[in-house]
């Protein structure tokens, strides 16, 4: 059952060469990074980019980045942050790794003045839309990161701007490339889980999300802790949930056809107006549910995508498998079992009417062997391979886009507490 | 200082006993795939728990004759 791969392109070829065709439609992106793996090392190859962003998500980005320094052609050229701590390091970490990229407090400047390819936006959440939209009308392929903006006009406008211009707009849903996600959809388009009734995914972590501030200056509270305000965020579901729906949707194939839920400031009162406590259910047009719950005061659970068939089930963040008829136990190992239970096992004093229903003990199979791919790296590979051929999917932008209205629709939902379907100047 | 030695007969002997044990826990590993319908493959991929298991009878069988050979010295030495 688990499938095994030598490395990365080893694994992008099998799977777009021996791909069903319900899978590739699924996952168009994984065919053009297929044929993106020539590019040769000359100067005029070289896809230039620049990082607007540099606090830690995009300094996470450039390092993952900087994993293809040897093999892809690219030169991080400009890197833009108004915190100049940051910044300093995203340029001291591209020093290190020879390149020298020119510095900015403004992006306004920085695209007056630098000859680019593409940009990677890793901003707060209330700032992608208007850098978006200015780099892709200034001719710019843009990788932003998700969620796509803070409301559902801004993430339209994002949208139609990148229809308008032609360039590539792809969104940071890193999932998509994973390894251990496209080998799983691949099996549950083709079948394998047969009909899914219910995804359940969660994300569930026990801290405070709060980010120290620089000497303890308040005066940086809502720039560091911009993910525990409503101007800039909606907290747990542009964060962490917008992931989880991009991972249902590209299971199911579908859109939501409504969202209601709750949430709650439940254990963290420190003046953040951000849900620590929050639940949503989905439900798509063949009656599917995705039943969705995040928390900041317990991590028992972590995070997982449930994508449960009446065949099987699939947890991706685990990477296993599980058949709903689970391989039998050896027959030695049964016929030991029951001679122990013979011979220690407990009398029944009278037969139970009733047996609890409690989870399968089945530990289910791997769904790939080597689980060492970086999925935040190799959508970055993807990019500049996107920009090298001046194209991508527009399954990537549109997987972007309805992960995202969707999550804000959701906020919406909570705020109003009512069932909301999405209207239809939003709908692509 | 009593010399304990241990022939090669014994050894021989334990051995013999030990292979009787092994082919005994693979009668019951093949008695075992019969009765709970599993695959026949597991004759040889069980080969692990039918080793494991030919071990725990060995010593339970050289427990049983420890036991017996001490009862038997016990009513010996009465006579």
């Amino acid at each position: 059952m688990e499938a095994s791969y030598k490395n990365r392109r080893d694994f992008i070829r099998q799977l777009a060469l021996g791909g069903s065709a319900a899978f590739l439609a699924a996952s168009p992106w994984l065919k053009v990074l297929a044929q993106s793996e020539n590019n040769t090392k000359a100067a005029s190859d070289r896809v230039r980019l620049a990082i607007i962003g540099t606090g830690s998500r995009g300094n996470e980005l450039l390092r993952n980045i900087m994993n293809y320094k040897d093999e892809q052609n690219f030169e991080i050229t400009a890197l833009c942050d108004n915190y100049e701590p940051q910044l300093e390091y995203g340029k001291n970490y591209c020093h290190e790794n020879g390149m020298k990229p020119k510095t900015y407090t403004n992006y306004k400047t920085l695209l007056e003045n630098e000859q680019i390819d593409g940009v990677i936006i890793a901003t707060p959440l209330h700032q992608h839309a208007h850098i978006t939209v200015d780099c892709l009308q200034q001719g710019l392929h843009v990788f932003c990161e998700k969620s796509m903006a803070r409301t559902l006009d801004d993430i339209r406008i994002m949208y139609d701007t990148h229809r308008s211009s032609g360039k590539i707009l792809q969104i940071g849903h890193q999932r998509l490339f994973n390894p251990v996600y496209l080998e799983g959809m691949q099996r549950i388009h083709n079948g394998q889980l047969g009909t899914i009734g219910q995804i359940r995914a969660y994300w569930h972590r026990n801290n405070n999300w709060r980010r120290a501030l620089p000497n303890n200056d308040l005066n940086f509270e809502r720039q560091i802790n911009w993910r525990l305000y409503k101007e800039y965020s909606a907290g747990l579901l542009t964060e962490l949930m917008s992931h989880q729906i991009q991972v249902a949707n590209w299971a199911l194939q579908q859109t939501p056809v409504s969202v209601m839920g709750t949430g709650s400031i439940r254990y963290w009162n420190d003046g953040r107006e951000v849900d620590d406590n929050i639940a949503v259910i989905f439900s798509y047009p063949d009656g599917t549910q995705c039943i969705y719950d995040s928390m900041t005061s317990n991590k028992k659970y972590g995070l997982e995508e449930q994508i449960m068939g009446n065949l099987g089930t699939i947890e991706f963040e685990v990477n296993r498998q599980y058949s709903e008829e689970p391989p039998a136990t050896p027959g030695i190992q049964q016929l030991i079992n029951d001679i122990e239970h013979g011979i220690f096992g407990k009398l029944p004093i009278g037969n139970s009417s009733w047996i609890p229903e409690t989870a399968s003990k089945y530990n289910g199979e791997p769904i790939i062997s080597d689980n060492e791919f970086s999925d935040t790296a190799m959508q970055l590979e993807a990019f500049i391979g996107f920009i090298r051929q001046g194209k991508a999917p527009e399954k990537i932008t549109t997987e972007g886009y309805n992960a995202s209205v969707w999550t804000i629709l959701a906020e919406e939902a909570i705020e109003k507490g009512e069932k909301l379907t999405l209207p239809d100047q939003y709908k692509i | 200082m009593k010399n304990i030695v241990i022939t090669s007969k014994i050894i021989k002997r334990e051995l013999l006993i030990w292979a009787a044990m092994i082919v005994f826990a693979q009668i019951a590993n093949l008695y075992a795939i019969i009765k709970f319908d599993t695959s026949f493959s597991e004759l040889y991929s069980q080969l692990g728990y039918v080793f494991a298991l030919s071990i725990v009878l060995y010593v339970l069988v050289l427990l049983l004759r420890l036991l017996f050979s001490f009862i038997k010295k016990r009513t010996g030495s009465r006579k």
